[in-house]
């Protein structure tokens, strides 16, 4: 007879053999805690990294670029603590190839070692310039340029050579060698001209110098550490022109410390519940056949097995099952959010964190190593006999205090008693229920809010443009860019549009003698540029003395525009409005003095002023300390209220706008010569350049609009028109946007054909895109669908995980009753008594699980919404109070629980009385 | 007066792939008030008949009749009410629910019927096996001939008909044995309750009205049967 050596492993091998049906289900109870949680993990942590990857690559590392950088002000970043990484570059020129259009242009720049890593530019071709005389331009900016060009191509640009920060005035041609085409990033930063200006999307070599004469214009990019942007601000107020060339890319969390990232905080906060709730997973599958286990150590341990012996036995087991389990369970979960991924993101862009998933891999081995000598340390408490003999009850219920019972029901009695021995176990499911209702809740709630949180457009079809702005006070060719009433007409043209409207804007100037003679409410709203003069402090500042604290405090070129449009007093700068007729008529139920008469309107004899029936002057105190500001309604400075701020009115004012009163307006409209930008792209504006419109108007109506309508406002007040009476102000003003209605329903086929259209007219337009309500809508729902999917897998892999606790429980207490239920059998207990005997234990673990949990969630979210803190505020504000889904899930689950045992029950009652009672 | 009765009662069990014959065409009458003991090597099929003529094992073949009834065309639920109504069981191994004190489970057959106890009645039981000191204790602090009188004694609760006993004196000590064995005997006679005895020990057998010997899954003797 072949002789077989008796090893450890070989006995751990053969409890793996000899059980193999409880060790199937143990081992699938291990994958679905560890799947449940690695791959929550995974996927948090993976989508974390993504979103940070792809902030990288469209904007890059940096928080903030400024350019006029001075070695002085150098000297003070880098004193100052509100700056992690502060890297160098030099634009050394303006590359441009049209010279109408010197906005499709940028600027040239050449990198240090630390600002190439900031700027991260990422190469689509060919190669970052490492010689003189070769440049790597951003894909959009190529396009831009009209150059139509591969990597190794020569390309010549028209060049005006930087002198500090200005630009010379001559244009020479250049020819560089095309190395690179690098990913856009300019056009993902830029929410201004004076952003596409200031921001180079072409870089040479380090060895590229400036042409004779000029001079580098040093620029810096930086990090801004987690003290906050307004220290940043701080350090910039007495540099204004400093502040003015200030790039923000909002990349706020970037440049923190990871571990100091607050969405990194709630991901890890996350990780440890689901690791908690996993191990649990796992140490319950280790437990569900304790009783049996300690009986099978007591046994060892009679026949003379020490406890390293019984130990080591037990780790050998466990290490197997952790070797089929971990890796099963990485693979599952990493096959498994790519099928996710797959469905949500762009792939291209998914950082899968691996690290993650085998951290999660080590902590679960751990787990399982760990759960393994629970048997263990729960049968060191008893001795070998005791652990054979089956003495468990009585020692659980030796230190119990028990009242006999005179009458009882059967089932209810031996629930009661059976909850009191196995008290740990109850306490056990209802804390993983606990966490479960509880981590649930919370996430219905976010999730409620997010799926809520849905917008559609008024409008079905819009045409708009991706930036523009105008200068100050004054009307420039790029500031009139948009789209006319024939791009209009050609879409309206189409049989399924029904409608289009649309607006014009220009800046307009309301000509005052002097400021001190306004009223105190336009004092109030023309103090977009106010000053609290360095001897006066914020908090002197009250209602009987802010006008003489508070100092108009206008931009550098408020006196050459002045000069320029020979003003003879003062101006306040402001916008007028061109409404198509649909706009006008939505303004009526606004008006709050004298009546919008369109024919007035159209022959430009009158205009409408929207002012707001009151304003504030408010000063405000947060952590960050006191500032100054206006508010046009309360509902705005009640907002601030609730986000913790402290908030004083130091003055409100009525309107003092009244129909009939007169106006004296002018519009400065400027046909600058292109050499005369500025390195900010910002035109300079003198005498003979300019074209000013004086007009003497009435204020035919008072309105007071709110953000409800589509209509769009950029500043506190302003002046209303029609489309037809802006042709007496600003006849070149063109649509910013103009807005379509369909006649009917949309369809697919419709929204194809539509949007064809709109893209025809858009590529016509500088900077002009389009949107359809429809694609939003079908997008809107897809990541509905998506984020439904994922939430619905989240809470069933919960609820599952919680099901497997309380099923595995449960089961291991009808295998170890298996005697008492032919006892109860044989005494003439039916199948309902002795079901209804362990529902009621379900019902209690239930009871005491949903009591806690759904109180936790329910006061916890009460503490959290009281709370003033502005972080908590903010979080709670993302977020409605939704316990129904939780309690549906949970009400499921009992039911599911309560088939459960009811089937165990009836399988165990297959076999005979005699079988159930017979000793293992 | 035949109070249960079997006719060709076979049980077979599968063991591996053969098939083990463990009751054999056993056909066999049982009177009113009779004390009859089963007797047999282990092994012989004694406890198998008295799981099968106690509806706690379904017979491969073969019927039990109760008061001329037949049990086959009772379900799992009618089954249950006649064990707690007319049957009363005494195991070898006591069979007490171990979370339950020595009254509560006395009382387990009542309360399943949702009945009131006649509390004189089970007074009466109580006073007679000798357990009034021992009711309120759970039975892991009694001692095995403690546990067999409370066993006894919820096998009487309900005033059964028939009283099935396997081996009841099986895990007693000779003392005990006989104080269980006399107590049996003294209920069974005082209640007129049928006593249907499974024991190996001939000394207990011979006290027995009727002692019927089982091999090999088959009546080999009957005492009854001799008589006549």
């Amino acid at each position: 007879m072949k002789k077989r050596k008796l090893t450890f492993n070989s006995i751990a091998l053969g409890n793996l053999k000899h059980r193999k049906k409880r060790y199937v289900l143990m081992i699938l109870g291990i994958v679905l805690s560890m799947v449940f949680s690695s791959s929550i993990i995974y996927f948090a942590f993976s989508a974390y990294t993504t979103s940070q990857e792809q902030t990288k690559a469209d904007k890059g590392l940096y928080d903030i670029m400024c350019s006029d950088y001075e070695e002085r002000v150098f000297g003070n970043m880098q004193q100052s603590d509100s700056f992690e990484t502060i890297g160098m570059g030099y634009v050394v020129g303006f590359a441009f190839t049209d010279s109408e259009d010197r906005l499709s242009g940028t600027s040239v720049a050449k990198l240090d070692k630390i600002s190439k890593e900031l700027v991260n530019p990422i190469l689509l071709s060919g190669a970052y310039p490492e010689k003189k005389g070769e440049i790597a331009i951003e894909q959009t900016t190529l396009l831009q340029l009209g150059i139509t060009a591969k990597p190794g191509d020569k390309i010549t640009l028209k060049f005006q050579t930087q002198n500090d920060d200005e630009l010379m005035p001559e244009v020479k041609e250049k020819t560089y060698v095309l190395s690179g085409i690098l990913r856009d990033k300019r056009s993902n930063i830029a929410i201004s001209f004076d952003d596409k200006a200031n921001i180079p999307s072409a870089f040479v070599s380090e060895y590229e110098q400036v042409d004779l004469g000029g001079k580098e214009n040093i620029i810096c990019y930086a990090q801004v550490t987690d003290k906050g942007y307004n220290e940043v601000w701080g350090l910039f107020s007495d540099e204004p022109e400093l502040s003015s060339s200030i790039v923000f890319t909002y990349n706020e969390g970037l440049a923190l410390n990871v571990d100091e990232s607050l969405s990194f905080v709630y991901i890890l906060v996350v990780a440890v519940i689901l690791l908690l709730a996993s191990s649990m997973g796992i140490i319950n599958a280790f437990t569900t056949n304790l009783k049996e286990r300690k009986k099978q150590i007591g046994l060892y341990r009679a026949v003379g097995a020490t406890k390293k012996q019984i130990v080591t036995l037990f780790l050998r087991e466990a290490i197997l099952l952790g070797v089929v389990c971990v890796p099963v369970s990485l693979l599952i979960s990493y096959f498994g959010v790519r099928v996710i991924v797959n469905n949500i993101f762009d792939e291209a862009f998914f950082e899968p964190n691996i690290w993650v998933l085998l951290v999660c891999g080590a902590f679960s081995l751990l787990c399982v190593v760990l759960a393994s000598l629970i048997p263990i340390f729960a049968a060191s408490r008893v001795t070998p006999m005791q652990a054979i003999r089956n003495i468990e009850t009585a020692r659980k219920l030796k230190n119990k205090k028990i009242c006999p019972q005179k009458q009882f029901t059967v089932h209810k009695l031996l629930a009661k008693r059976d909850l009191t021995i196995s008290k740990r176990k109850q306490v056990f499911v209802s804390i993983f229920l606990v966490i479960t209702i509880v981590a649930s809740s919370y996430i219905m709630s976010v999730f409620t809010y997010s799926i809520g949180d849905i917008y559609k457009e008024d409008y079905d079809y819009c045409l708009s443009l991706s930036s523009w702005t105008g200068g100050y006070a004054v009307n420039y060719p790029s500031s009139n860019n948009g789209f006319t009433e024939n791009h209009k007409q050609t879409v309206l043209l189409n049989e399924n549009i029904r409608s289009a409207y649309g607006y014009k804007n220009a800046k307009i100037n309301m000509l005052v003698s002097d400021f001190d003679s306004l009223s105190n409410y336009k004092f109030i709203a023309g103090l977009e540029y106010s000053k609290v003069p360095e001897t006066s402090e914020l908090s002197d500042i009250n209602e009987d003395n802010y006008r003489s604290l508070i100092k108009y405090d206008r931009p550098p070129e408020y006196t050459d525009i002045k000069n320029a449009a020979e003003y003879k007093g003062e101006f306040l700068d402001t916008e007028i409005i061109a409404l198509d007729d649909e706009f006008i008529e939505e303004l009526n139920r606004y008006v709050y003095d004298g009546k919008i008469d369109i024919n007035k309107l159209n022959s430009g004899e009158q205009v409408i002023v929207y002012a707001p029936k009151e304003m504030y002057l408010v000063r405000r105190t947060n952590e960050y300390g006191s500032s100054l500001n206006t508010y046009d309604n309360k509902e705005n400075i009640q907002y601030a209220v609730d986000r913790g701020e402290q908030v004083e009115i130091i003055a409100s004012e009525k309107s003092d706008y009244e129909a009939g009163q007169k106006l004296d307006l002018s519009l400065i409209y400027a046909e600058t010569n292109n050499t005369n930008f500025d390195v900010n792209g910002e035109p300079l504006v003198t005498k003979e350049d300019v074209d000013v419109t004086n007009k003497q108007v009435e204020i035919g109506a008072v309105i007071d609009f709110m953000d409800e309508t589509a209509i769009p406002k950029y500043s506190d007040w302003g002046i209303v028109t029609t489309v037809q009476g802006m042709e007496h102000f600003s006849p070149r003003a063109k649509y910013k946007e103009i807005y379509f209605d369909l006649k009917a329903e949309c369809t697919e086929e419709t929204d194809e054909e539509v949007k064809a259209i709109l893209k025809s007219v858009a590529d016509c337009v500088d900077d002009g895109h389009y949107q359809s309500n429809y694609e939003i809508q079908i997008e809107q729902k897809e990541t509905i669908k998506n984020s439904i999917l994922l939430v619905c897998s989240i809470m069933i892999l919960f609820y599952t995980i919680s099901g497997s606790i309380i099923n595995n429980t449960l089961s291991s207490n009808i295998k170890e009753d298996k005697r008492k239920i032919g006892t109860l059998r044989a005494v003439g207990a039916n199948k309902k008594e002795i079901t209804l005997s362990y529902i009621l234990q379900l019902f209690s673990m239930f009871k005491w699980g949903f009591g806690i949990g759904f109180g936790l969630f329910g006061i916890s979210y009460l503490i959290l919404s009281l709370m003033p803190m502005p972080d908590i505020k903010a979080l709670m504000s993302n977020m409605v109070f939704n316990p129904w889904v939780t309690l549906a899930f949970g009400v499921v689950l009992f039911a599911v629980c309560s088939l459960s045992v009811s089937l165990k029950i009836r399988k165990e009652m297959k076999n005979s009385i005699v079988e159930n009672i017979r000793e293992l | 007066m035949n109070i249960i009765e079997c006719k060709n009662l076979t049980k077979e069990y599968l063991s591996g792939e053969n098939t083990v014959v463990a009751l054999n065409d056993v056909s066999l009458e049982f009177e009113k008030g009779e004390f009859c003991a089963i007797t047999g090597p282990s092994g012989s099929g004694k406890s198998t008949f008295l799981h099968v003529l106690s509806s706690l094992e379904n017979a491969t073949a073969g019927e039990v009749i109760y008061n001329g009834e037949s049990l086959k065309k009772y379900n799992d639920n009618q089954l249950s009410i006649l064990r707690r109504r007319r049957f009363g069981f005494v195991f070898q191994a006591y069979n007490l629910v171990e979370e339950l004190t020595g009254y509560e489970n006395i009382l387990l057959p009542v309360m399943l019927d949702k009945k009131k106890p006649d509390e004189e009645y089970l007074k009466k039981i109580i006073n007679i096996l000798g357990i009034e000191e021992r009711l309120s204790h759970l039975p892991s602090a009694l001692s095995g001939g403690q546990q067999q009188r409370i066993a006894i004694a919820r096998a009487l609760a309900n005033k059964p008909s028939i009283l099935f006993a396997d081996e009841p004196t099986g895990n007693l000590d000779g003392k005990s044995g006989r104080e269980v064995l006399s107590l049996l005997k003294y209920v069974s006679k005082e209640l007129g309750v049928t006593l249907i005895l499974v024991t190996h020990d001939l000394h207990v057998a011979e006290q027995a009205d009727r002692v019927i010997r089982i091999e090999d899954g088959s009546v080999v003797s009957d005492s009854k049967n001799a008589e006549v």
